[in-house]
């Protein structure tokens, strides 16, 4: 999985968001260094869509402008606890072997 | 006009390279996003946001119409493209076989084909599986002819290795496209976009 699109299934764990709050969500989780553009989340939007791991949650009209909020589906909340669960392992192991490398060098 | 309304206006311009069907359901959302993120006073997209929007819109034209859940089409397809870039990139699709007399396929015209019969493919015209089984039959006999008078040809062996690998890859592409799996892809009315 991609990052872009692990951290947009990430940004809609915790709750429906919109367009532009998955933007700034994501820009906050990866700490500033992932900024994503409207043409990348939206074709990532409508992949997501198309393996039906997102959803549509419920629309707006805001200042006479459309907002779709998006949402996870069970099959998407799996998927990305998968995948988090296989990155966690990744990171455990990184970090295990590293701890005899940092001991000796302090 | 208002700064706002030239940047929208232009903003516009640029979502023409998504798909009708696509721009019909999105187009006002993105738009929101897009001026929800403009500066003030901004007039003109980004150049960086302006080449993504171009970028994706490119992408989701290709890969509309490749259904997931017809995994043999929608890896067909994935080879088709791969083939067009493939000619794209100057592998030879036929071993250079000075003074042969077998049917050439024109390179400059075979990438064209090969990105149509994939797009065709995917949105599940069946004139163009049976045109790219065609297509990729005639391959078949000219590399055929090819191979069989190599050893008066002196074809360098790297031509004679990419053509077959090239024709592994067209190859696959047909068994897949021919496959029990595909067939109800090809049953269904062509998407339009």
């Amino acid at each position: 999985m991609q990052e872009a699109t692990f951290l947009i299934l990430t940004a809609l764990a915790a709750g429906s968001q919109h367009g532009y709050g998955i933007i700034t969500d994501v820009r906050a989780i990866s700490g500033g260094r992932v900024q994503l553009k409207a043409g990348t989340l939206y074709s990532a939007l409508e992949r997501l869509r198309a393996d039906k791991l997102i959803e549509v949650d419920r629309e707006e009209i805001v200042d006479s402008r459309l907002r779709r909020y998006y949402r996870l589906t069970p099959t998407g909340a799996d998927v990305l606890a998968s995948e988090a669960a296989r990155l966690q392992a990744n990171a455990d192991v990184a970090m295990s072997r590293l701890k005899p490398a940092v001991g000796m060098a302090t | 006009m208002s700064d706002s309304a030239a940047l929208e206006r232009r903003y516009r311009r640029l979502l023409a390279c998504y798909p009708r069907a696509f721009r019909d359901e999105q187009e006002q959302e993105i738009l929101s996003v897009l001026m929800a993120g403009a500066g003030d006073g901004q007039q003109w997209p980004g150049s960086a946001e302006a080449a993504d929007l171009i970028r994706s819109g490119i992408w989701i034209r290709l890969r509309r119409g490749i259904p997931r859940s017809q995994p043999a089409v929608f890896w067909a397809v994935r080879l088709m493209y791969v083939c067009a870039a493939l000619v794209l990139l100057g592998v030879p699709i036929l071993p250079a076989t000075p003074g042969s007399s077998a049917p050439r396929f024109d390179v400059s015209l075979s990438w064209g084909v090969f990105a149509l019969l994939a797009w065709a493919n995917g949105r599940g015209h069946n004139w163009a599986r049976i045109f790219f089984a065609v297509w990729v039959g005639l391959h078949t006999l000219a590399l055929f002819y090819d191979v069989a008078h190599l050893s008066a040809s002196h074809a360098p062996v790297w031509t004679v290795i990419a053509s077959v690998v090239f024709w592994l890859v067209e190859f696959s592409a047909v068994v897949l496209v021919l496959s029990r799996q595909s067939g109800p892809h090809y049953r269904h009315k062509p998407v339009r976009s």
